[in-house]
């Protein structure tokens, strides 16, 4: 954070405190206690299925949550988080990599203050200024219009898959607002002068993906022929006039809820642009070196979102949702399959409906439908390539998922399946089953299997099925 | 003669009136108005009443209607047959919208204190006047950290795992049975398992019996004890199918000088399966009339969540 940004937002907090601090208004969901402190401990195992000898996860986790009432409608909250993942020590495979272990084996710089941030309260007026995530969407599992906060995707969407959103956004300093003109009708504002960009892992991890590894493979190349390669991130400056401005509108008129969404700013998805081989542009003179530099695009998003619950006729129990998002002047690159020539601007329009259901009295079933469009699908005679894989990219890719959850012995027992399928029919599986041993301790079995063609977005992880075990102690 | 005959059609007509504005005058269950600001607004059974108003006046207790709104912090114990016990810990709002609104009856907003792997897990149901209109529902899911539109639950649905099923909790409307008078009792007394003590000993009651509209449905009919001084649920026996006596419950009330009847326990045994749900309110941590407002029961208060 700048100082500037510190500065403003410590006179936006100092000010609202003390006009807030006069009101008279219900604030929280409970007013019971000044102080509430809560928190857990987390073991998180996976093995590789494909080879049972692999551990791809060995993670201890703790967290510890604070929420602190200044008065009845200020409170103050913060969450710390730290995390170690042993296997980069114990399992030879992923000790011997030469990506930089500390990024993947715990938690790194600041990340440890997960959340903080002082909330304010009136009946027309909240206000959370701070380290927050923000959620738009009604989406699960996939991201369309839920891009407010990066998101961490060393574990590929697994956590996702286990419905772990909050544990895969990466919170943000921001200010958020939510002003509401009518009495379900909500305008949300938000200013983010801080940037992240999303997290992949990195070569060769657990969970690289295909595009990660391939690129790594044309840098040694370059290295192979005696070059040096430098990658210079140019992270968009944190001044006030590149902070990323969100809006959102949310009412509910009869039942249907809609909201109507604006984002502008930079991107969280990263772009690499090769910028040259200096002094005289081939790898094999000596001292030279490949310049490479990656950034974020300016873009513009528009998006819609609605839900309706049928409470009535023969639709009756049926919930219908869905999202929207235009997303403009995204940077995509283009060339041949595992070989990017360049990155080019390009529309897409994304969207995702949902229909959820419950059947015998406790069974719910979801199923998805989600689309992704590209403006053109083609740039100077050149496929766009898909991000994650680095394969030619359709102009049209469609997925469909389908959640089946329940719960058996008093709720005890709950049992959950979800299944993606891609239109170049690749598979990903997911099953979970998670007990209460006791009400703080939490055990959950499962697995993630996917099938398909090693370019394709699930299949590139075939040989990384994995079978987890996770325990969690709450406090 | 013509004088006479005059007086007579005369008294006639006017015992005529009063008799047919005295038909007009049925009685039915209508509220005392509040008499301070706290106040609620009572309905209390009158002589010869039906089985159906009385079934009226157990609703309009059972969602504390009789209040502009309600809030409490309470808990949820499921015990098995073994002893084993889990705990949630839970608050709840509501607001009663009925006399100003003519499309919706009241708003609730349930909020899960604990324990840690559940906290904060909400809860926001809107109700429609119209029985033959579902529930709008509203989850804020904790690790989705998100407000998530679903459809009400089934009703038979155990509501947090408990022997109390959606409907016997929140979504039981007046004409989803039939009812029908049984006669006035004294009740036994229930001794809780829960805490050892023998509530509502020799308390004069009405029993009807309920059936359920719906064929098929998880249960045959409920036996239902009524206090005679305030018409609410006191016992229930609920029948299987097969026409086993399944489960039971106490509803146990506050009664407030001011009018207010808070449930401050609940306690439902599954007879078959032996196990128990016990549902526990401290008084003081009741609040009646704190003029709660409609704004408060809407997503943004779920968004306020910070688990």
């Amino acid at each position: 954070m700048r100082k500037d940004h510190l500065i403003l937002i410590a006179s936006i907090t100092l000010l609202l405190f003390s006009f807030f601090i006069q009101l008279p208004v219900h604030a929280s969901l409970i007013d019971k206690d000044k102080l509430t402190l809560s928190g857990f401990l987390k073991n998180a195992t996976s093995v590789n299925l494909d080879d049972l000898d692999e551990f791809l996860k060995i993670r201890n986790t703790i967290q510890l949550e604070a929420e602190y009432r200044l008065t009845k409608n200020i409170h103050f909250f913060t969450i710390f988080r730290g995390w170690y993942d042993s296997v980069y020590d114990a399992e030879a495979t992923w000790r011997k990599r030469k990506y930089n272990r500390k990024h993947l084996s715990r938690t790194k710089d600041t990340d440890w203050l997960r959340e903080c941030y002082i909330d304010f309260y009136s009946d027309y007026l909240d206000i959370r200024i701070g380290k927050q995530q923000v959620v738009w969407g009604t989406a699960d599992g996939v991201k369309i219009l839920d891009i407010v906060n990066p998101i961490d995707m060393r574990e590929f969407n697994l956590e996702l898959t286990r419905g772990l959103d909050a544990d895969v956004r990466i919170p943000l300093w921001m200010l958020k607002l939510e002003y509401s003109p009518t009495v379900n009708g909500t305008l949300q504002f938000l200013f983010i002068p801080d940037f992240e960009s999303n997290f992949f892992a990195p070569a060769d991890a657990p969970y690289a993906v295909r595009a990660k590894n391939a690129g790594e493979r044309r840098l040694d190349v370059l290295r192979d022929m005696g070059a040096d390669v430098v990658i210079h991130r140019k992270k968009p400056g944190q001044t006030l006039e590149k902070a990323r401005i969100g809006v959102r509108w949310l009412d509910v008129i009869k039942g249907f809820e809609y909201t109507l969404n604006y984002l502008h700013g930079y991107s969280h998805a990263m772009s690499r642009h090769f910028m040259g081989i200096k002094p005289i542009g081939i790898p094999f003179f000596p001292g030279s070196v490949a310049y490479f530099e990656d950034r974020y695009a300016q873009t513009e998003t528009f998006g819609a979102s609605f839900s309706k619950a049928i409470t009535k006729g023969p639709l009756r129990g049926y919930n219908f949702r869905g999202e929207f998002a235009y997303v403009k002047n995204y940077d995509n690159g283009y060339g041949n399959k595992d070989d990017q020539v360049d990155v080019g601007e390009v529309d897409q329009y994304n969207y995702v409906l949902g229909v959820d259901k419950y059947f015998w009295t406790n069974w719910l079933f979801s199923f998805q439908l989600i689309q992704y469009w590209l403006e053109n699908k083609k740039e100077h005679s050149y496929h766009y390539l898909f991000g994650p894989t680095s394969d030619i990219l359709d102009q049209c890719e469609t997925i469909l998922s389908l959640s089946i959850s329940t719960d058996f012995m008093h709720e005890r027992l709950k049992p959950g399946a979800r299944v993606f399928w891609g239109d170049d029919n690749d598979w990903e599986t997911n099953l979970r089953v998670e007990y209460e041993l006791r009400d703080y301790l939490i055990l959950a079995w499962g697995m993630h299997l996917f099938n398909g063609h090693s370019s394709q977005l699930f299949g590139e992880f075939r040989d990384r099925d994995t079978m987890y075990l996770e325990m969690k102690l709450g406090f | 003669m013509r004088r006479a005959l005059l007086i007579t059609i005369s008294f006639l007509t006017v015992i005529i009136i009063y008799s047919s504005a005295s038909w007009g005058e049925e009685k039915k269950p209508t509220p005392n108005p509040p008499t301070c600001p706290t106040c609620c607004e009572t309905m209390t059974p009158y002589p010869d009443i039906s089985a159906d108003d009385l079934m009226r006046i157990n609703i309009y207790v059972k969602y504390t209607k009789f209040a502009q709104d309600y809030k409490g912090i309470g808990f949820v114990k499921l015990i098995n047959k073994k002893g084993f016990t889990r705990t949630r810990d839970w608050g709840r709002y509501r607001i009663i919208l009925n006399k100003r609104s003519d499309v919706m009856d009241y708003k609730d907003l349930v909020v899960i204190l604990g324990p840690q792997n559940i906290k904060g897990l909400s809860v926001l149901t809107w109700n429609y006047l119209d029985p033959k209109k579902d529930q709008e529902v509203w989850l804020w899911l904790p690790s989705l950290r998100k407000v998530r539109r679903i459809s009400q639950s089934e009703s038979d649905d155990p509501f947090m795992g408990s022997e109390f099923t959606t409907e016997e909790i929140s979504t039981r409307k007046w004409e989803d049975e039939t009812y029908t008078m049984i006669g006035e009792k004294k009740f036994d007394g229930y001794t809780a398992e829960f805490d050892g003590k023998t509530y509502y000993k020799d308390a004069n009651c009405y029993v009807l019996e309920a059936t359920p509209k719906r064929k098929e449905w998880y249960y045959s009919k409920r036996v239902i004890w009524l206090d005679k001084r305030f018409a609410g649920l006191i016992f229930d026996e609920v029948y299987d199918p097969a026409g086993r006596k399944w489960k039971t419950f106490l509803k146990h009330y506050a009664i407030w000088e001011n009018g207010c009847l808070p449930q401050i326990f609940l306690e439902g045994k599954d007879q078959l399966a032996s196990h128990r749900t016990v549902i526990g309110f401290k008084e003081e941590d009741i609040t009646f009339n704190s003029n709660l407002k409609e704004g408060f029961f809407t997503e943004k208060t779920l968004m306020r969540s910070k688990w």
